[in-house]
């Protein structure tokens, strides 16, 4: 799975998590979506990990600090578990 | 009503987390302007322990589905306690009908359990003094590490005996007003792996994971109806692949699966047993089956496997007519709302009709496998209970003796609309040499549309094909919910310009459709246009065709003077017009 693999199959768990289309920019973070609250974040998370079928850690979840990072993360756990 | 099928189908137990959270959103938006008529109001305080927002979303639409509209406040997290003692004036000027404490193993502390519960019977005491409410509370759950592993219960003061010791005190302790919302019991049910994964707790505090959050909500919905008088009171069985395996009109009364000789059977045997224990503390049952009576009424006396008697039936209805007609008769008879019933079904057709016809009814359309059936109806909550009376235990008994029994109203002109929901299609045509197999089963196998009783061996089936004066026909039927494959058989043998059908066949799974006419429109055509002026039937009644008895009589054919009843002969002329 490609990096940009991962960012349309996220495109598609951010739709479905905050009910309206986002469009994601590396740089973006919580402040610059609306609604992105503690609470949205990990319907997020959990999202992403059901879809991505991969299980993040306490700290992984703690240092996720934009889309970037997420999409990162996401990507390197995927290219390990495959 | 349309708002509460679209909400059934929203939060569905195969509906993701998100979506549900998405529907009850859209429904909470727009609840002030939607009609409630039937539905009882209920302010519902959560005081939590956790971060409860989205359970408590979730509660609102699962108990909108009960017939409770909810209005929710919550206590800042952790609060739970704070609420009470400081006697917070916002939750006192709202008054909550219902107190329901969100909290879990970490709000207790294990060091006494007798200093334990005295402390949370002063909350609910408080709470009750404050509001004048019901209280919903929840058990408790043991951690899946253990100190002391298996030996664990043996150790006094240990965690695992201190959470079941606590869990039976708060049981034996609650006052009437106090309900416990089990969610030990629903742990053990989901699996705690799937319901708590200790990171989500460290991060977020939920009360459970999300993917489980629609369970636990629809478990405690399941608790605040049963405080606002909304269980179910009637338990409305199908019985073929319902309380036995197969059709009893077809297979017989020896021939359907129950008990213990096949895993099917022992299936069937542990959802009677199931249902039997429902019954004996409350609920009534009703049998609404497409059968014949006598056929379906013959299993339960004449089969020593039932663990269902008639006199656990308070109403019977078995008979033709489209089933919302069996359930309004039901109702009338037992005198429950439609709202109070549940009905269990395996088709999904006969679901799908109810739905539609009968909003108001909860439907629980049961899996394929039967050895699920117990848990696919228990999941729903429908029946909670928040006391148990001697009335409960002797109200079957009481139908029984008034003699209930379900009559039946005429049939409804919506019918029409229901089998053109349906979308059906069929086909109509000769069967190929490689589907003689399935012709002679279905030869075999079917008794209740059978017209003359007639048997083939797979080798005549083949030869009918060649036959110049046999005209063979099959039908195959399609709807929305899926293909029937092949139905309906039909043999016509010619003999100059006279044709006899010397049999016709059709699954029972597709009575009550219209099938039949569609059948003979086309033989009628097919017929003609091969010259044949008089059609010949032959109808030998038996004690379970009785649902062919007017079917030549509809068909537009004319009893033969002189023939017996044993063998009837019917015979319809064709016109030039219609070759």
């Amino acid at each position: 799975m490609t990096r940009g693999d991962v960012e349309t199959m996220l495109t598609a768990v951010f739709a479905r998590v905050f009910g309206r289309a986002v469009t994601l920019r590396d740089a973006m973070t919580a402040q610059d979506v609306e609604g992105w609250d503690s609470l949205t974040n990990v319907r997020l998370l959990d999202a992403v990990e059901r879809q991505f079928k991969i299980s993040l850690a306490v700290s992984e979840v703690m240092a996720l600090e934009s889309v970037g990072s997420l999409i990162d993360t996401i990507h390197g756990k995927v290219a390990r578990d495959a | 009503m349309s708002e509460r099928l679209d909400l059934r189908a929203q939060l569905d137990d195969a509906v993701d987390v998100n979506d549900q959270l998405a529907a009850v959103a859209a429904l909470r938006s727009r609840a002030a302007e939607l009609r409630d008529d039937g539905m009882t109001q209920c302010r519902l305080a959560v005081l939590t322990g956790y971060t409860s927002t989205l359970l408590t979303d979730l509660v609102f639409g699962h108990a909108w589905l009960r017939g409770v509209k909810l209005e929710t406040m919550e206590s800042g997290f952790g609060l739970f306690e704070q609420v009470l003692l400081a006697e917070d004036p916002a939750f006192s000027a709202w008054k909550p009908d219902v107190v329901y404490f969100c909290v879990g193993l970490e709000h207790f502390a294990l060091d006494s359990v007798d200093a334990e519960v005295a402390r949370w019977k002063r909350l609910w005491e408080k709470a009750r003094a404050l509001y004048g409410c019901d209280v919903v509370m929840n058990t408790v759950v043991e951690p899946r590490y253990r100190t002391y592993g298996n030996y664990e219960l043996k150790v006094e003061g240990s965690v695992g005996r201190k959470v079941a010791e606590l869990n039976l005190a708060l049981a034996r302790e609650a006052p009437s007003y106090v309900h416990l919302h089990d969610v030990s019991f629903l742990a053990s049910n989901l699996g705690k792996d799937q319901m708590f994964d200790p990171k989500w707790h460290a991060v977020a505090k939920l009360p459970a994971n999300l993917a489980c959050l629609p369970a636990y909500a629809k478990s405690v919905a399941g608790v605040i109806a049963a405080i606002r008088g909304k269980s179910k009171k009637c338990l409305v069985l199908d019985l073929d692949d319902t309380l036995w395996g197969g059709v009893v009109g077809d297979d017989g009364v020896d021939g359907v699966r129950l008990g213990a000789e096949s895993a099917e059977g022992e299936s069937f045997v542990r959802f009677q047993t199931y249902v039997k224990s429902l019954a004996a503390r409350g609920v009534l049952l009703a049998v609404c089956s497409k059968n014949d009576d006598a056929i379906a009424r013959a299993v339960f006396t004449q089969r020593p496997e039932m663990v269902l008697t008639l006199t656990d039936i308070s109403a019977f209805v078995a008979n033709w007519e489209p089933k919302d007609q069996g359930l309004r008769a039901i109702a009338a008879a037992l005198n429950v709302l439609p709202e109070s019933m549940v009905f269990v079904d395996d088709s999904p057709a006969e679901c799908a009709l109810v739905r539609s016809r009968m909003p108001e009814v909860a439907v629980v359309e049961l899996p394929r496998d039967p050895s699920r059936y117990c848990e696919a109806l228990a999941a729903h909550a429908f029946f909670e209970p928040i006391a148990i009376s001697n009335e409960d235990r002797q109200r079957a008994a009481s139908f029984q003796a008034e003699g209930a029994r379900a009559a039946l109203a005429g049939e409804s002109a919506s019918y029409a609309d229901y089998l053109a929901s349906l979308k059906m299609e069929t086909t109509i045509r000769a069967w190929r040499p490689d589907e003689s197999p399935r012709v002679t089963q279905l030869l075999a196998k079917t008794n209740q549309f059978n017209l003359t009783g007639r048997r083939y061996t797979d080798p005549q089936v083949r030869a009918l094909l060649d036959d110049a004066d046999v005209v063979p026909l099959c039908l195959d039927l399609r709807d929305r919910f899926g293909d029937y494959g092949l139905v309906s058989v039909l043999i016509g043998r010619c003999s100059g310009d006279v044709c006899a059908i010397e049999c016709w066949v059709m699954s029972c799974r597709v009575f009550k459709r219209g099938v039949e006419e569609t059948m003979f429109a086309h033989v009628r055509a097919e017929l003609a246009r091969r010259g044949v002026r008089t059609v010949r039937g032959t109808l030998v009644p038996t004690p379970r065709n009785g649902y062919v008895t007017d079917l030549f009589a509809s068909l537009g054919f004319t009893r033969e003077h002189g023939d017996s009843d044993h063998e009837q002969r019917w015979e319809l002329p064709l016109s030039e017009e219609q070759a």
